[in-house]
């Protein structure tokens, strides 16, 4: 037990190096994305969210017209937890001038399971020193803290990623951090009828969200939140949820850039690579409505 | 509470602990500790059903009693035994078997043109059920043929029905092997101790390492049969021929291995299926408790291969579905059992008495039986893994035409090819090199601990522990 306790610790060591050297050798690795946003990153604009983030929002072209650096950290299905720990994270460290949370429309929802939420609480391990990740990552159940306490489990599955980052090639910044998706022709989808939307808000959602907006007023971080286009018929725009997040943006007196008024200029089919993600065509033209409205906050 | 679980952590030293320290000295301790530590265990998992467990155990045990009464009456003791498996497999029949019968029922009429209207009901699957059914029933008919005697000790025989590492997913235990460990004091040896912990750990990384990583992969595709090609479907179709091997096995180890630690010997359950070189020696490598099972109180009692051969054809299927159907109540797996049972027919046919003479040494011919037997295996699983006929019709039909890029997700590649390496390397090397390499067995205290301690690491840095992650697929 002893010499597993040794080894344990000794290996959360080498991964805590390897960790620093992939990121000092591929920062901009997709990957890499948490570690680049909690240890690296120093541009005037963030961009936060799940795949929706990633995927819709060009950062070089939001840059050209504001005049500010921009780096996307979209991280794909990394969903509402996630991304508030990772802005707490990153704040801690460093404050931007502008954090760009694009938001999904039933994020509060009270089922958790609906869209994995914990599952992508695992990338935040290696960052378990940090008090809000801390708190977090032992929510997800009680046993959690006893896991936590090896270095082993920590590090869990991120040998190949920390390999990869050292031997692969460095990826450029060209796209600072905006991943393009592209549709293949005649590959188009249908709209998708949202049948099942759910009506219940999880509170403690809520109270997170605003614990992290608080956290960045207080940090002197403007936050802009954002809801970018999917193929979807809106449904989800009547929901409670919905309703619930606009209520907190206004009472917090955030702008909230959302298409949910334009979605007549989002009903072509070729502007999407699925129901749910903008290929690079439809990005280009949500940026288009997108970046004014944003100029308008700052 | 799975053995992988955290709550698992820490019921089992508690029970080890006290089964040793406190209840060594007497057979009768030892077997109350066992039942209350299984009900415990069954009741952590679903207290609803506890009371179909002990009826099951209940039943048979007064069945055995009762025949031991009418010992001179024969027609009495066939009547009891009778009516134990009728009223154990009533239960199975209703909980598993009920709503599927009902609609194949209509869905026969629905074959004639006639629409008939079936209601099912809402039934809970009790959990376990259909292996401590087995292991309860594997008593009374051996005590009425004679094979076991009655036992009068209600509490050894609660402890072999309610085993708690075989009880949900076996191996399924059978009376004359396993009970008789019950009626005697269990003595703790180190040695066998430490065998039982490696076996757990070897479990432990079929389980969390090999079998949960690819399942990320194979729940992935087979969620979305319809966005993948035929290339892909190919693929997951390979890895979870393995998966469920690693699953099962992984399973099965790890529930022998807290059997030994509590010394009781349980069933081996699996032997390299996936070197088998015919289907039919692969039945003798896989599920071994099932399958034993079903040879000792199905097949032998049809005549087994004992009679004509139309009468021994029709005796490989009638197993063949009911184990099909034992997995599952759904036409998938009956289909499944029935290609199972052709392919068992087949060879039968083709290699008559030659199927005795294929050697156990690595040549090119037992090269290529392997892998065609692998290649059979795995196409029958496509039944195995499908919610219904159509998608696993939709699968074969798009592996044989269609192709493309495969749909590739790095962390279940690396990691999953390298376990599943690692796996067949040692299922080859204990097949043919036996001893050659020894890590968990090595004679040099050293090289033991090394490979324990690296064992242990790989399932923490590897090994998909927190109930597995999703794949992020865009389609």
């Amino acid at each position: 037990m002893a010499v597993l306790v040794v080894v344990d610790q000794g290996v959360g060591v080498a991964y805590k190096w390897l960790r620093g050297e992939a990121l000092e050798r591929n920062p901009y690795k997709e990957n890499q994305k948490l570690a680049f946003m909690a240890e690296k990153i120093n541009t005037d604009v963030v961009i936060v969210g799940a795949s929706d983030a990633s995927h819709h929002y060009i950062s070089k072209m939001i840059e050209d017209s504001i005049g500010m650096s921009v780096y996307n950290c979209g991280q794909d299905g990394c969903f509402f937890i996630y991304q508030n720990c990772a802005i707490n994270l990153m704040i801690e460290r460093y404050s931007p001038k502008v954090i760009i949370w694009e938001m999904m429309e039933d994020c509060l929802s009270g089922d958790i399971t609906s869209n994995h939420e914990y599952q992508s609480i695992n990338l935040l391990y290696p960052y378990y020193s940090n008090d809000y990740c801390h708190k977090v990552i032992n929510e997800k159940d009680k046993y959690q803290r006893y896991r936590m306490l090896s270095m082993m489990y920590r590090n869990n599955s991120y040998l190949r990623r920390y390999i990869f980052s050292l031997i692969k090639s460095k990826s450029s910044n060209d796209s600072a951090g905006y991943e393009p998706l592209f549709s293949a022709v005649d590959n188009y989808p249908s709209m998708l009828i949202e049948k099942d939307i759910h009506q219940d808000i999880n509170e403690n959602k809520v109270k997170m969200l605003t614990k992290t907006i608080e956290n960045c007023r207080n940090k002197g971080v403007k936050l802009v939140l954002a809801s970018s286009p999917g193929f979807t018929d809106g449904t989800v725009f009547s929901s409670l949820q919905f309703k619930k997040l606009e209520e907190v943006a206004a009472d917090y007196q955030l702008p909230f850039i959302e298409y949910y008024k334009r979605q007549d200029l989002f009903r072509d089919s070729t502007l999407f690579k699925d129901v749910s993600h903008l290929n690079d065509k439809g990005a280009r033209v949500w940026m288009s409505y997108f970046i004014p409205e944003l100029k308008g906050t700052l | 509470m799975s053995y992988t679980s955290f709550e698992f952590l820490i019921f089992f030293p508690v029970v080890f602990l006290v089964y040793w320290l406190l209840c060594r000295k007497s057979k009768t301790l030892q077997n109350v500790w066992i039942v209350c530590a299984s009900l415990f265990f069954y009741g952590w998992c679903d207290w609803r059903f506890m009371g179909l467990l002990l009826v099951s155990a209940f039943s048979t045990y007064l069945a055995g009693l009762w025949m031991e009464k009418e010992d001179t009456n024969d027609k009495k003791r066939w009547l009891i035994s009778f009516g134990s498996i009728v009223l154990n497999l009533g239960i199975l029949f209703f909980f598993k078997y009920y709503n599927f019968f009902v609609q194949a029922f209509a869905d026969a009429f629905t074959l004639f043109g006639k629409e008939l209207s079936v209601s099912t009901l809402n039934i809970i699957l009790p959990i376990g059920i259909s292996f401590y059914t087995f292991s309860a029933l594997s008593y009374s008919i051996d005590v009425y043929r004679r094979r076991v005697n009655t036992t009068k000790d209600i509490l050894a025989y609660l402890a072999y029905v309610l085993f708690f590492p075989s009880l949900l997913s076996g191996p399924i235990s059978r009376a004359a092997k396993q009970l008789p460990q019950y009626l005697e004091k269990r003595e703790f040896r180190y040695a066998e101790a430490v065998n039982a912990c490696k076996i757990i750990l070897w479990g432990g990384v079929l389980k969390l390492c090999v079998a949960d990583r690819l399942g990320i992969y194979v729940d992935a595709v087979y969620g979305n049969i319809a966005q993948h090609n035929g290339t892909t479907l190919f693929l997951s179709q390979v890895l979870y021929t393995i998966q469920i091997y690693a699953d099962f096995a992984g399973y099965s180890l790890m529930a022998i291995g807290c059997g030994k630690l509590l010394g009781i010997e349980l069933q081996t359950n699996f032997i390299r299926p996936y070197l088998s070189k015919t289907v039919t020696e692969f039945w003798r490598r896989w599920h071994i408790s099932l399958t034993t099972w079903f040879r000792d109180y199905i097949y032998f009692p049809l005549g087994g291969n004992r009679v004509k051969k139309m009468r021994w054809i029709m005796n490989i299927m009638i197993v063949f579905i009911i184990s099909g159907l034992w997995h599952g109540a759904a036409y998938t797996f009956l289909i499944w059992g029935a290609l199972h049972g052709i392919c068992m027919i087949l060879e039968r046919l083709l290699y008559r008495d030659k199927m005795k003479q294929i050697s156990d040494r690595i040549t090119f011919p037992n090269v290529i039986r392997i892998f065609i037997t692998f290649n059979i295996v795995s196409l029958a699983w496509i039944f195995f893994r499908t919610a219904n006929i159509s998608d696993a019709f939709e699968i074969i039909g798009k592996i044989f035409t269609s192709t493309g890029k495969i749909f590739l997700d790095a962390d279940s590649m690396v990691y999953g090819f390298a376990f599943v390496a690692l796996l067949f390397l040692k299922d080859f090397m204990d097949e043919f090199f036996p001893g050659k390499v020894l890590l968990f067995n090595n004679k040099h205290l050293v090289v033991r601990w090394i490979s324990y301690v690296a064992v242990v690491c790989l399932i923490l840095l590897f090994g998909v522990l927190d109930g597995g992650s999703f794949i992020y697929f865009q389609f």
